[in-house]
């Protein structure tokens, strides 16, 4: 029975030791792992199941109820959103703060001054500029096939103008505290091509300034768009929760309260069922760094120090959207990357320009166009990421090209979707090399919950 | 015994006492274990004035020159009441009754009262805080006149007809969606769906099926209601108007034929008026289906659902229209629809005369 046991043992190690030697290309999981983004949790007993009505109420807190709800972000990064309140018949109940009459905020009206001019080879040439309001320019200028514009903003303008909420502002720009960014939107050939691109100093591939460098491109894009930005606190409340790290480990967590009044009570009726619904939207980012290969030649058999193969993760990196595979296939003179995207979380992606719209007291409504769309805000290996002007990933020194060149992968019906990125190698290399590979996706995403409540005439 | 059987009884014993636990504290989180009693509901059932006869009375057979009774019982079997109604703070704000009236044939009978008919019935119906509504008995005294004629054993009927008002409410918790195309992706607290009642809502007319639905008319979005309604009870169904008195109703000038198998409906959402039409409903076959609405004129409705907007074109012309703005679009709201009508039932006996020798 010991031989056998031994035997056992021994078996195992020579399995698990298959394979080739020396250290291989990344396949190791990240320290933050799961599938978790924020989540929203009722407090025990707020709202209560069952409340009263009184016709001649007793003292002020009568025909009130509490609605509490704990918003907490259990991933890694940090989360910038509104939490909303709806479901609930408005001519019956009233909310704290909601106002469901306010009505939808304008896009802004920008006089676009449009210069034409005639270029016999390449058809028309348009361009020109547009004064939003003081901290906000966008000039462009393009032709048929291509249209490129920019955007330069003030943040601490836009930020005045996006929230209304002091303790909220104050939070969001700390977060976003110490970034200079400069924004450019490439537009593609073709309908609906745009890609973003970034550069500029104080921004590292850490994990955190990749999240914060896209909390800080969302309010500049929508306090520019949308008057008073893209959160309307008459509709909800702002929130903005560090992810789980050294400062906040396991995630900061809120509370937030709505209280309920039953404004009035319908001639014969005795009782009623409301619902409530919470639904969240926010900003978040899916980050991962794994160890890749870059060997040029990954079918000679010299003595190499790693080699080329796939990377698979089970366990998520921290987000509702998670990278589950990246594989890569090489060549001399370039490496394809294939990146492989789920939403493994209970909630809905939505494409980061259309958060406004996951307000559900917004009278747009939510197409497939909005939902399941992610966004390669950052993918490079280390070395070539140059901290100053002209960096950013698609910038002529950067080495990566994705297609779809607009860099979002679009999710199918079972949440899945991938890219697939080209990595020039910039130098002639005869061996192979390790590298970390930063790959940084953004994306909206929201969940809901729902309380059911019987309100019942007391009187 | 054994250190096995020691063990098993010993995981048992751990296991039941971590059920009592669990049992005592309400489960994992605790709570209160508070449950409030369920309330019963008192709109149900396809009648609202029941009649029948008690026992054997007026008994199936009687003789010439024989005295006999026959006792009627009334129950108030629906969720309306027939008689005085008051508000909430006790003040009375009308008063109903029914009429009950015999017909039979006087070549055979007689009764006791110069005028058996009764003008005065009035009965509570169920509520909140009363699961069976009030009943009473009426007794006639019946007298079988001596036989004339060749007949050997003729029979006559005695019927009793009761005329009453009557009214059906339904409340119900209804979907409304604004969402005409059902495009938007959003969460929902609710999808919209027909409503099927087989119970009836305690009264003889009832209400057997609720459609919502939204639609844009005017360019906006409004809800509508489709309601069938039924007689289910098997009597006839008398209009009702605010002018009219029970009397003049039941027992006037006959009902004129505008009368019969109509009702009035009104509805509301949540307090808000719909609109069902100016006119009574009319039953076909029993039958009916209405349409309630809610406005879509009103450029004073300042709901979360439209906006009357008012503002000028390039072209400095002024344009009116309804604007869907930034609101609830899809919740759950209360149905509140009130049919009133008044309601003729009645129960009739054969009475065989056997003749003696």
């Amino acid at each position: 029975m010991r031989k056998a046991i031994i035997l056992l043992v021994l078996a195992t190690f020579l399995l698990s030791s298959c394979g080739s030697f020396g250290p291989s290309g990344g396949g190791s999981e990240d320290e933050y792992t799961g599938t978790d983004g924020v989540n929203l949790r009722l407090m025990p007993g707020t709202p209560p199941s069952k409340v009263y009505f009184f016709s001649n109420p007793y003292s002020d807190e009568d025909n009130f109820f509490p609605l509490t709800v704990e918003i907490h972000n259990k991933g890694a990064s940090v989360a910038q959103g509104g939490l909303y309140i709806s479901g609930y018949d408005p001519g019956f109940i009233s909310i704290e703060g909601v106002n469901v009459q306010e009505e939808d905020r304008k896009w802004w009206d920008c006089d676009l001054d449009v210069t034409w001019l005639e270029n016999a080879a390449a058809g028309w040439f348009a361009g020109g500029s547009c004064v939003l309001f003081d901290g906000l320019v966008v000039a462009g200028g393009g032709n048929r096939k291509e249209f490129d514009w920019s955007i330069g903003a003030d943040l601490g303008k836009i930020i005045g103008y996006a929230t209304n909420n002091d303790y909220e502002e104050n939070k969001l720009l700390k977060v976003l505290d110490g970034l200079d960014v400069h924004f450019v939107r490439n537009d593609g050939p073709g309908p609906n091509r745009m890609g973003i691109d970034f550069s500029g100093g104080g921004v590292t591939l850490s994990r955190f300034d990749m999240a914060r460098t896209a909390v800080w491109y969302l309010n500049y894009m929508y306090g520019g768009m949308i008057q008073d930005g893209w959160i309307n606190e008459a509709h909800g409340r702002q929130f903005v929760l560090w992810g789980d790290s050294n400062s906040f480990p396991g995630g900061e967590q809120d509370y937030q309260t709505f209280n309920a009044e039953i404004m009035n009570w319908p001639h014969g009726l005795e009782q009623t069922e409301q619902a409530f619904l919470f639904t969240s939207c926010y900003l978040y980012t899916t980050y991962a760094s794994p160890q890749v290969c870059i060997d040029p030649f990954p079918e000679s058999s010299d003595r190499k120090v790693c080699s080329p193969r796939t990377i698979t993760y089970s366990k998520g990196q921290a987000g509702p959207v998670a990278i589950t595979k990246i594989e890569q296939e090489n060549t001399p003179r370039t490496i394809f990357f294939t990146i492989h995207v789920e939403n493994k979380g209970k909630g809905r992606v939505y494409r980061m320009e259309s958060l406004n719209k996951c307000d559900p007291l917004v009278a747009d409504r939510v197409t497939a166009k909005d939902l399941n769309q992610v966004f390669v805000g950052y993918i490079g290996l280390a070395q070539d990421f140059l901290i100053g002007a002209d960096a950013g990933p698609m910038s002529d020194r950067a080495h990566f090209r994705c297609q779809p060149d607009t860099r979002l992968i679009r999710l199918d019906d079972k949440g899945k979707g991938t890219i697939v990125c080209e990595y020039r190698i910039p130098y002639v290399m005869k061996s192979a090399y390790l590298s970390p590979l930063v790959v940084s996706l953004w994306y909206g995403y929201s969940d809901t919950i729902m309380k059911k409540v019987t309100i019942k005439r007391a009187n | 015994m054994s250190s096995k059987r020691y063990k098993q009884l010993s995981i048992l014993f751990i296991v039941g006492i971590c059920f009592l636990l669990v049992a005592c504290t309400g489960g994992p989180g605790g709570g209160s274990g508070y449950t409030p009693p369920k309330d019963k509901p008192f709109r149900v059932g396809k009648e609202g004035i029941s009649m029948r006869f008690m026992g054997d009375s007026p008994p199936a057979t009687v003789y010439p020159e024989d005295t006999f009774n026959a006792i009627l019982f009334l129950e108030n079997v629906g969720a309306y009441t027939v008689g005085i109604t008051v508000d909430p703070d006790g003040t009375k704000i009308g008063e109903e009754h029914g009429i009950l009236s015999i017909t039979y044939d006087s070549f055979y009978l007689l009764t006791g009262a110069p005028d058996p008919n009764k003008n005065n019935i009035q009965l509570r119906g169920k509520s909140l805080t009363e699961a069976r509504g009030a009943g009473d008995t009426h007794e006639y005294t019946f007298y079988a006149k001596p036989l004339q004629g060749q007949r050997e054993h003729p029979t006559t009927p005695i019927i009793f007809t009761l005329c009453y008002p009557y009214e059906t409410t339904l409340i119900q918790d209804v979907c409304v969606d604004l969402d005409y195309y059902n495009m938007d992706q959003r969460d929902k607290v609710c999808q919209i769906k027909t409503i099927s009642l087989d119970k009836g809502q305690g009264a003889p007319i009832a209400i057997t099926n609720v459609e919502p639905r939204a639609l844009i008319v005017n360019g906006i979005s409004i809800v509508e209601f489709v309601l069938d309604i039924e007689n289910v009870a098997g009597g006839n169904v008398i209009s009702w108007d605010d002018v009219s008195t029970t009397e003049q109703k039941c027992n006037g000038a006959k009902p004129d034929r505008d009368d019969w198998n109509a009702l009035t409906i009104s509805a509301s959402l949540m307090g808000q008026q719909l609109d069902c039409g100016n006119k009574p409903v009319r039953l076909v076959e029993n039958k009916a289906k209405v349409r309630c609405r809610s406005s879509d004129r009103d450029p004073l409705d300042t709901t979360a659902w439209s906006r009357y907007n008012h503002e000028e074109n390039d072209a400095g012309d002024t344009v009116d229209s309804y604007v869907l703005i930034g609101s609830a679009k899809n919740f759950i709201s209360s149905l509140y629809v009130n049919l009133k009508y008044y309601y003729q039932s009645s129960q009739s006996k054969q009475i065989e005369i056997l003749r003696v020798g």
